[in-house]
């Protein structure tokens, strides 16, 4: 566990909910719900899997065309994230600068290109496989198209550890933080859907894919694909720049031994697969209010920083209490316990 | 970017490789100047790569399912590392132990016979899915030596092994665990091959790093890993001591998806905040490890760098001895680099003939005496990432 404290001064959002605050702020009233289709073949025809999709038709407001012109939608939603977190946190470009840290997590990574790749090495028979389509495959490329557009030249990591990648990258933003090795780290997670997924989703959970995601469902399952960016900005908080408020404790431990505070708001990153149905139920016993943030974004390993920031903004606007703990669980019995205070919160509300 | 006072210790080390299924073997071939290459097969043409030899394949690595390779080589040199490291079951069931380790292949969902029979809609079933769900290195090894700490696989693809190193590192300086194993891992594969053969960054030959005629890299594949320890831990169990981390920097050239920034304005930014970290002086540095993949563009960045930055100070590739290993590379360079600075001396660097008149200086060309205090080793990656190391010897 470590302790110190990290701010949130500003957040990127862009998924199936829309894109920025006031898109959370709806979707939360709303309740939230999948807004898009991905079409599957079945061995009985064609199915459509509900999702929840991300627009990136806006990336073109922080990126140039030529920087857009070989970049995928992955690197997209994570540009689009990335830019907008610094423009809430008033950081405005060019900013050239190498003391920002850059952090991505991802569960599955740039799948879609990856297996772009695999059709122009199959249709050419191996001969001319696409080298823009192999750089872009690569876990790191979100990463190195967010450091070029956003002018970043600091220290970068990539992270993809599926449902623990939020935690463990965020150990290493937060030490970076506290080391005085940057001035500020952009730290986010990006997800996206791709037809293997969707294929995937098909033949592991045949007809329960169609969700509705209820997180509370232990033995349920009700997932629903998720894609999207959430970005945050986070500085070590010494000014004015709090923002939203304070990470203020992180947390990598086994769910079996977690121990849960019953005076704060706990957020379950249950996104309705019944692998972890068990661990969450254990570890919501013990908390006094608890919600799930999952039917606004969808089921996608790198959640929790989808949960942190929507907490955030729920806290500004007053929706939800302002001390909160976010809990996601891996199959592993892996469990990782994100302790947030967003009472020191200055931000302007929407 | 200010000087962190605290060095971290190296009490183990692990590596197998095609130059040595062992740390002890490697050391052996890299002194002996022996290289052993295999060829493959890809479109018609035959290229050089550097692939364990039978006797240093991990159990089930040829049987199971390819995407679990990486977690085996990370496996296995974990295994060595532990063991070098006097690390014991028990020991460690009692300590905050995490795994931090960088891929490129063991994190990426290629499998090409489930995708060509997805996309001809032959319905594949769903193991392969279930396999890679499985096969996150860091999480293989976190699970075969029943470790749960923190669990972070890096995919910064070839600077990977040396960030997961630097970050391993601050793990223990938080205060987040007792002991880290950390390095890299990965395999050979077809599906990566063919993508580096489409950049065109491939040598038909045995790669010649930094030299006038070089052509690209080689594959290879492997993993090293090093066990890091807080003071406090290895004071306690009076752990061998085989070097220190004292230094570590990444730094993004914010340039290109796949090319180098040409000035290596990011790795000199890296190298720097490796040597602000660890307090040193350019003079300091004994030798440099370099990345020195043998492509062009790389080796011409390193080749006008090292000299400038550390005039006189040796620096070489020893990609000449086990391929580019990807994100295993960092990993076993950082081994290298110890073992560097335990025997005093650096191996020459391999497949070299001809400088290259475009650079300031040249590699070593034979087997080197250092005073072996301070040595540093440097990777650099697509998209522009790129990360040093500095470790000091025991001597």
């Amino acid at each position: 566990m470590t302790e110190q404290r990290i701010a949130i001064a500003g957040i990127g959002l862009v998924g199936g909910f829309g894109r920025g605050k006031q898109a959370v702020l709806d979707a939360l009233r709303s309740g939230g719900r999948p807004n898009g289709t991905v079409s599957v073949a079945t061995p009985s025809g064609q199915r459509q899997l509900p999702a929840y999709q991300a627009d990136v038709s806006s990336v073109n407001q922080f990126a140039s065309a030529v920087a857009l012109r070989r970049m995928n939608r992955f690197a997209k939603m994570a540009v689009l994230g990335g830019a907008m977190a610094l423009e809430d946190a008033g950081w405005s470009r060019p900013l050239k600068r190498s003391d920002i840290g850059l952090v991505v997590a991802s569960g599955y990574g740039a799948s879609k290109s990856t297996f772009d790749f695999l059709d122009s090495m199959i249709d050419g028979d191996g001969r001319f496989p696409s080298p823009t389509l192999f750089s872009n495959s690569v876990h790191s490329s979100a990463a190195s198209h967010m450091s070029i557009v956003l002018e970043l030249e600091g220290p970068c990591l990539t992270v993809s550890q599926f449902e623990m990648s939020t935690i463990s990258a965020l150990l290493t933003a937060q030490q970076w933080l506290l080391e005085d090795q940057v001035e500020a780290v952009l730290f986010g997670a990006v997800e996206e859907i791709c037809p293997v997924l969707a294929y995937c989703y098909d033949r592991f959970f045949g007809a329960s894919a169609c969700g509705p995601i209820e997180p509370f469902a232990w033995d349920k399952q009700t997932a629903v694909m998720g894609e999207g960016a959430a970005f945050l900005l986070l500085t070590r908080g010494r000014d004015d720049s709090t923002g939203y408020g304070y990470i203020d404790r992180l947390s990598w431990t086994q769910s079996q031994r977690a121990t849960i505070p019953t005076d704060r708001l706990v957020v379950l990153g249950a996104d309705g697969h019944t692998c972890y149905g068990a661990a969450y139920r254990r570890l919501s016993e013990s908390a006094t209010t608890r919600v799930a943030y999952t039917p606004v974004y969808g089921s996608m390993p790198g959640g929790q920083t989808f949960d942190v920031a929507i907490a955030a903004i729920a806290a500004q606007h007053e929706l939800s209490p302002r001390q909160i703990l976010s809990i996601k669980c891996d199959a592993d019995g892996n469990c990782g316990i994100i302790e947030c205070d967003f009472n020191r919160g200055s931000h302007s509300p929407v | 970017m200010r000087q962190i006072d605290q060095a971290v210790p190296v009490t183990g080390l692990g590596c197998l490789c095609a130059a040595g299924g062992s740390v002890a073997k490697l050391a052996e071939s890299l002194f002996a100047g022996r290289r052993s290459i295999g060829w493959r097969e890809v479109n018609g043409s035959r290229y050089p790569v550097f692939q364990l030899d039978s006797l240093s394949v991990p159990p089930g690595y040829d049987e199971g399912p390819e995407c679990k390779r990486c977690g085996r080589l990370a496996i296995a040199a974990t295994d060595e590392a532990m063991t070098h490291a006097g690390l014991t079951g028990e020991w460690l069931q009692r300590r905050r132990v995490g795994v931090c380790m960088g891929t490129t292949v063991g994190s990426a969902m290629n499998n090409e016979l489930f995708y060509r029979d997805f996309r001809a809609a032959r319905m594949p079933g769903v193991e392969p899915i279930r396999h890679y769900l499985q096969a996150n290195p860091a999480a293989m090894v976190a699970q075969a030596f029943h470790l749960t700490g923190p669990c972070q696989t890096i995919t910064n693809a070839c600077s990977s092994g040396a960030v997961a190193i630097g970050h391993a590192a601050e793990w223990l300086r938080a205060g987040a665990c007792d002991v880290v194993i950390a390095g890299g891992a990965d395999m050979l594969c077809n599906v990566i091959h063919a993508g580096f053969l489409s950049l065109l960054i491939t040598d038909v030959n045995p790669c010649r790093p930094f030299d006038r005629n070089r052509q690209g890299l080689n594959l290879g594949e492997g993993a090293g890993v090093v066990v890091l320890e807080s003071r406090q831990s290895a004071q306690e169990r009076d752990a061998p001591i085989q070097a220190w981390l004292r230094g570590y920097g990444n730094a993004s050239d914010a340039y290109h998806i796949s090319a180098p920034e040409p000035n290596g304005r990011g790795l000199r930014r890296a190298i720097e905040w490796a040597m602000a970290h660890a307090g040193l002086h350019p003079q300091e540095i004994d030798f440099i490890n370099a990345h020195g993949t043998g492509t062009p563009e790389n080796d011409r960045v390193e080749g006008r760098l090292f000299p400038e930055m550390f005039p006189g100070a040796p620096f070489g590739s020893t990609k000449g001895f086990t391929g580019h290993t990807l994100g295993a590379a960092g990993g076993i360079e950082a081994v290298i680099t110890v073992l560097c600075l335990q025997q005093r001396r650096v191996p020459a660097n391999i497949g070299f003939e001809e400088p290259d008149p475009d650079f300031l200086g040249r590699p070593v060309v034979e087997n080197t005496s250092i005073a072996g205090k301070y040595g540093l080793s440097d990777s650099a990656a697509f998209g522009g990432n790129n990360a040093a190391l500095i470790f000091q010897g025991q001597s």
